[in-house]
């Protein structure tokens, strides 16, 4: 199943772009992705532990389950206001 | 009503929108751009959103907050881009009959805000830049 994973703020410049486009085995999860992401994206790792993540921009847990073509976002810690 | 917006947000208009003779309190929440922060001299901000869900979070917190405290109006607006030193980058209008309840609803709306709806702002000084809601430089 495809997925884009989007990208804000520290981790955004971190990274150096806004966007991952990238396929994972059916019935993967957060974590799973995680782990995908920690192999293949240098720098990646470095602060992701303390980020939460929103799939479809609806806050999920690590275990939730991802579906083909899902938008799964990053948050860094918020600072609006 | 939510916006999030590049432009200036120019307050009086939006009291003008807000005022309703049901209510009997019109209470404003700016939020403002400081020119320092943990001792750094802030030159300006800026402020990026995940903004379709920004927009999701802050409804949330909205249609709640006119729920449990009988809101007659409720403006939300935050500013991203570039904002200069003393500008507003929040605003909020809550009118309601009597005052407790808009000054209750404000509380909660910001405090909310800034756990949950993902805006990020990074400070530039003479010497650098930083993301504030780091470990290093809490919100």
């Amino acid at each position: 199943m495809k997925i884009t994973v989007k990208l804000f703020g520290p981790h955004k410049e971190k990274l150096n772009k806004d966007s991952i486009f990238l396929s994972l085995s059916d019935n993967s999860n957060i974590f799973d992705l995680i782990c995908n992401l920690n192999q293949n994206e240098p720098g990646f790792k470095d602060n992701v532990k303390s980020y939460a993540v929103a799939v479809n921009l609806i806050y999920q847990d690590k275990d939730f389950i991802l579906n083909d073509g899902d938008e799964v976002a990053f948050i860094p810690p918020v600072s609006g206001g | 009503m939510i916006v999030i917006t590049e432009n200036i947000i120019n307050i009086q208009e939006h009291i003008n929108e807000s005022n309703d003779s049901s209510s009997g309190s019109l209470l404003i929440f700016c939020g403002t751009t400081r020119d320092n922060n943990l001792g750094k001299s802030v030159d300006y901000l800026e402020y990026e959103s995940y903004i379709d869900m920004a927009k999701l979070k802050l409804k949330e917190i909205a249609d709640f907050s006119i729920s449990k405290w009988g809101l007659n109006n409720l403006k939300i607006i935050h500013r991203i881009g570039k904002i200069e030193i003393s500008e507003i980058s929040l605003l909020i209008i809550a009118s309601s009959p009597h005052r407790n309840e808009s000054f209750r609803a404000i509380e909660y709306i910001v405090s909310e805000l800034k756990k949950s709806v993902p805006i990020w702002k990074k400070e530039y000084y003479s010497d650098g830049e930083s993301w504030i809601g780091s470990p290093d430089n809490p919100n």
